[in-house]
């Protein structure tokens, strides 16, 4: 029998979509046009919110003039491309050894995703006493074995510091990919597995030949996802060391909060603009990793 | 033989890392029980004696009881709702019975608002919060933390719905079922470990926040536990024993429901949630 | 008839007591010093004062930590809704005053029983221009120069009878103490943006007097003034020597304290002179063993200096009132409950800190006695300037001060940066004007 072409089902579909869309529209689009607004004037929150047009002027003192922000966006992107490059085949070693039934893997698993179930100024007190230089595990650690000598005031160069903290995001979040990378591994269909083994293929053939590729949509996802997590670090950074070193650490997180709320000007026309730009450019280089990094088929599903 | 050897060398790594993972926070259990003073002398001795009184110090000398609450009355009530309204919208996202012209370009541009970095959104929703009448109240608070991750939990649970086979759906239609009734008594029971997953991740998210509470709530009896850590950390006498324990009782209750969540984490996470 | 009237003083003994609680007020107060025992002491002395006198009301204290304190301050304010009737105040949020979001004390307070620098320093422009005295003055600090007697002993160091070395002695001091093995420092800037500003801020104020140093400050003075130079190339002499410990950047400035008194790993401390409401309580809640030997100096003598004698002193934690508070009237009895020689007295004797309120001395019994004497010594020749480590803030444009921070309290004490990059980058940001 022919089925008739169902009429779509508006009535459900305005009540399943209305809540998300209402506050979606409400929380979201609103505030994001209000931020577009804002960055065209100037608006004192100490003078009542008192607007004054200035139309691309803080656009392009920021560009120009504004060494800080390019300070803090360089560290933002920095932080953003290397973590993913450490973090992600950290845990797909991990994933991996979990999936060889290594002893006592449930454990490991749990033990391995606490860190993901602390927040930033938790980790942030922690890690600031690992980094002591007098007393904390890191020095302790090096001096243990010898390596005394590399025992430094992590937090406080430069050049030390923004490695430090990547260090402990990846602490933090290793766990996280971990699991759904072994989740991933375990939906793969086994016969795929099976079938190479029969053809021969030894157990790093198999790995690297076969359950990588069909890893792909899932790292790629978490590459992303990781991505924009770092171009928006704020917390660890504020709780650790405020952007110090010399700006070592500043984010463009940290530095459109100070400007909002430290500056002596209460001016927050100026760090909206900056929150704009942030936003084209990582909106740009998400896009551009998305094209990049994911085929075709991997949009349809 | 060799792949019991194999899986045998696999533990050093193995243990080395978690060392790296667990050392820290078993570190901080530690210093939890002892006090200041025994920590400086020694930072690294065991805890003996144990000062199993100092939790019930940090939560009636800093009140902790209140954050402890309000952090619980807000993170319950985020994840309830962002639960059902995300539920609904993965359904009607992932569904091709509900596929509609403009049905993948809004749900990328709901999706797309993850990029937005939060600062973009503290301003404006600052703005926002103050006009509604909502600053400085739970209940903003609230709202603002369902917007945050209601895109997250969208794509999670729409990838899920999207793989499940319609003739469940056809099945609960012929039998009378109408959208809202197929939603509720056949899709969504059979999304729940997806659910669990996103329900975990929520909650963690939620239980952490920081800075949206500490800018959106400035009165003291509704302040969250993140402020609390915030509020021992620094400035003063740097009670680290103290401060030690504290971090204790705030890492706790997502520590318990990770563990009892964990199984059904993993099976949500497996059951397609995390495909491309 | 006897049942009307009956119901009719019921119905009045109800609406009286409706009256009475409604009229019945309980504010809100916000305050800096969780755990500062002392300071809190005369806190609640102040509430309990309030409450004796205007029975009915009541004041509730909700302890901050300060940072975030003046943030959900500057939110609360800014929305309207939410914010205290009496709060903790201090220079660090300057724009609070010219906001209109602090009430003006000049009335409602017995100004008589406050210093009168007390009372200037908090007499400043409003909004519109207009002038008005913004908060009550509780805590005044100097910035002092700590020692360690006998780690000075120890070292076979005596301080000149004047209190300070002259720029030879003094970097032989800080090159004996580094040798030691010590810091010469026991600076920890981890948690505070102006903690290692007290030694180049000191310096300065020596070598070009207290005019020339808030110019150089306001940026009417150029940063590459060679008087400048000088104190920035000897500074970065001393810091070479061994200045500071390594841990200045991950040590916050409450463990500074303990690194100083109690762990003894340094000769110095430049502080402000509020060390002794840190310093001067039991040893279990992190004060100084009791056989501390605890010394005061003054800032070395710079060759040519025009302000030797100077010194910073300033007020720092103050009371003030919320303008738009419902409860603006009794906010304001509460700040007024301060204005007392018996509080002046209190706090001095509890927490041995200078106070903005007159002080009757012979009627001050207390603990700190010799340290009280030891102060008066060393600053027996001083002449106060109005400023302290963390008002410089308030002198210099935001810009500036983000790079004095960054350059002073980041880069130079941690050997990042040399003294003409730290000064070209002042000089940088002087010139932008922001």
């Amino acid at each position: 029998m022919r089925r008739p072409r169902a009429r779509r089902p508006w009535g459900a579909l305005a009540v399943f979509l209305g809540p998300t869309v209402l506050l979606y529209a409400a929380f979201t689009i609103y505030p994001v046009l209000v931020t577009f607004y804002n960055s065209l004037h100037t608006l004192r929150m100490d003078l009542g919110m008192l607007y004054e047009y200035v139309g691309l002027e803080h656009f392009r003192e920021i560009l120009t003039s504004d060494d800080v922000f390019w300070k803090a966006a360089r560290n933002s992107l920095v932080w953003a491309v290397v973590a993913p490059i450490v973090d992600i085949p950290l845990a797909l070693v991990l994933a991996l050894a979990l999936h060889a039934r290594v002893p006592f893997a449930r454990f490991f698993r749990t033990v391995w995703f606490t860190p993901v179930l602390m927040s930033y100024p938790v980790v942030g007190v922690i890690w600031l006493w690992v980094y002591n230089y007098d007393w904390g595990i890191a020095n302790l650690v090096l001096r243990a074995v010898g390596l005394g000598d590399f025992a430094q005031a992590w937090l406080a160069s430069p050049a030390t510091a923004l490695p430090a903290l990547i260090l402990v995001t990846t602490w933090m979040f290793a766990g996280f990919n971990m699991v759904v990378l072994l989740a991933a591994i375990h939906a793969i269909p086994s016969d795929y597995l099976e079938a190479a083994s029969i053809d021969g293929a030894r157990a790093w053939q198999r790995t690297t030949r076969i359950m990588i590729p069909l890893l792909r949509p899932t790292i790629v996802n978490l590459v992303i996802l990781d991505f924009i997590g770092k171009m928006k670090q704020f917390a660890l950074v504020w709780v650790m060391t405020r952007g110090g070193p010399m700006w070592g650490t500043e984010t463009v997180a940290t530095y459109v909060v100070k400007r909002a709320f430290e500056w002596k000007t209460l001016d927050l026309g100026y760090p909206s603009a900056i929150a704009v730009i942030w936003f084209v450019i990582i909106f740009g280089l998400s896009l551009l990793f998305t094209r990049v990094l994911q085929r075709r088929e991997a949009l349809e599903f | 033989m060799s792949r019991r050897l194999g899986r045998l060398l696999l533990l050093v790594p193995v243990l080395a890392y978690t060392a790296f993972s667990a050392g820290p926070y078993l570190w901080t259990a530690m210093m939890s029980l002892r006090t200041t003073d025994e920590i400086y002398r020694s930072h690294y001795a065991p805890p003996i004696p144990a000062h199993w009184a100092k939790y019930a110090t940090a939560w009636n000398e800093f009140g902790y009881a209140t954050y402890f609450k309000n952090s619980l009355i807000v993170a319950v009530a985020s994840v309830l709702i962002v639960t059902l309204i995300g539920a609904m919208a993965g359904f009607a996202f992932g569904r091709r019975r509900y596929h509609f012209p403009l049905r993948e370009p809004l749900f990328l541009l709901i999706f797309l608002s993850i990029m937005f970095p939060p600062q973009i959104m503290l301003l404006s929703l600052f703005q926002i919060l103050v006009q509604y009448r909502l600053f400085n109240s739970l209940i903003g608070l609230t709202l603002v933390y369902v917007v945050t991750e209601l895109p997250l939990t969208i794509y999670l649970l729409r990838a899920f719905f999207a793989q499940i086979p319609t003739e469940l759906e056809e099945a609960a239609r012929i039998d009378g079922c109408s959208d809202w009734a197929t939603f509720w008594r056949v899709m969504f029971p059979m999304a729940l470990p997806a659910v669990a997953t996103t329900v975990i991740l929520n909650f963690i998210y939620f239980w952490n926040e920081f800075l949206y509470a500490v800018v959106f709530i400035t009165q003291q009896k509704i302040r969250t536990l993140p402020l609390a850590i915030q509020f021992l950390v620094s400035d003063q006498y740097q009670d680290v024993g103290m401060l030690a324990t504290g971090l204790m009782i705030a890492t706790l209750p997502v520590l318990v429901l990770y563990l009892f969540l964990s199984e059904w984490f993993v099976k949500g996470m497996t059951a397609g949630a995390v495909k491309g | 008839m006897r049942g009307f009237i009956r119901s009719l003083l019921l119905a009045a003994s109800v609406w009286s007591a409706g009256v009475g609680i409604a009229q019945a007020v309980e504010l809100q107060w916000w305050s800096h010093w969780a755990i500062e025992d002392n300071k809190k002491v005369v806190l609640f002395e102040a509430k309990r004062r309030f409450e004796q006198r205007n029975p009915g009301h009541t004041v509730t204290i909700t302890f901050y930590e300060k940072k975030n304190m003046f943030t959900a301050l500057r939110a609360a304010f800014t929305a309207g809704s939410g914010f205290p009737d009496v709060l903790y105040y201090d220079i660090d949020a300057p724009e609070f005053m010219q906001a209109g979001w602090m009430a003006d004390l000049s009335t409602g307070v017995r100004w008589e029983n406050v210093e009168p620098y007390g009372k200037a320093f908090w007499t400043r422009p409003g909004p519109g221009g207009k002038t008005g005295v913004w908060a009550l003055p509780l805590e005044a600090a100097s910035d002092e120069l700590y020692y360690n007697k006998k780690i000075f002993k120890q070292l076979g160091v005596t301080v000149p009878p004047g209190g300070a070395f002259t720029q030879e002695q003094f970097k032989d001091l800080v090159g004996k103490c580094a040798k030691a093995g010590y810091a010469a420092f026991a600076t920890g800037a981890a948690d505070r943006d102006w903690a290692a500003h007290y030694m180049p801020n000191g310096m300065l104020l020596d070598k070009l007097g207290a005019d020339d140093t808030l110019r150089l400050f306001r940026g009417e003075l150029s940063w590459k003034d060679p008087r400048v130079v000088e104190v920035f190339q000897y500074y970065k002499e001393l810091i070479d020597l061994g200045a500071y410990a390594k841990t200045l950047s991950s040590m916050t400035l409450a463990e500074a304290h303990r690194y100083f008194h109690t762990e003894q790993k340094a000769c110095m401390f430049p502080v402000g002179s509020w060390y002794t409401g840190r310093a001067f309580v039991p040893q279990d809640k992190g004060g100084q063993p009791k056989d501390f030997e605890l010394g005061m100096m003054n800032y070395p003598l710079m060759k040519d200096g025009k302000g030797h004698n100077q010194k910073l002193l300033g007020v720092a934690g103050s009371l003030g009132a919320a303008a738009k508070s419902p409860n603006l009237a009794l906010a304001v009895k509460v700040v007024d409950a301060f204005a007392d020689v018996e509080i002046g007295n209190l706090w001095m004797a509890k927490t041995g800190v200078q106070t903005g309120i007159k002080t009757d001395v012979s009627k001050i019994d207390s603990p700190f006695k010799s340290y009280f004497d030891e102060y008066a010594r060393v600053n027996k020749t001083s002449k106060w300037v109005d400023l302290t480590a963390q008002q410089v803030r308030l002198q210099m444009k935001p810009g500036v001060w983000d790079t004095y921070v960054a350059a002073v309290n980041q880069g130079l004490p941690n050997k990042l940066i040399g003294a003409d990059e730290a000064l070209a980058k002042l000089e940088e940001a002087r010139l932008k004007g922001k």
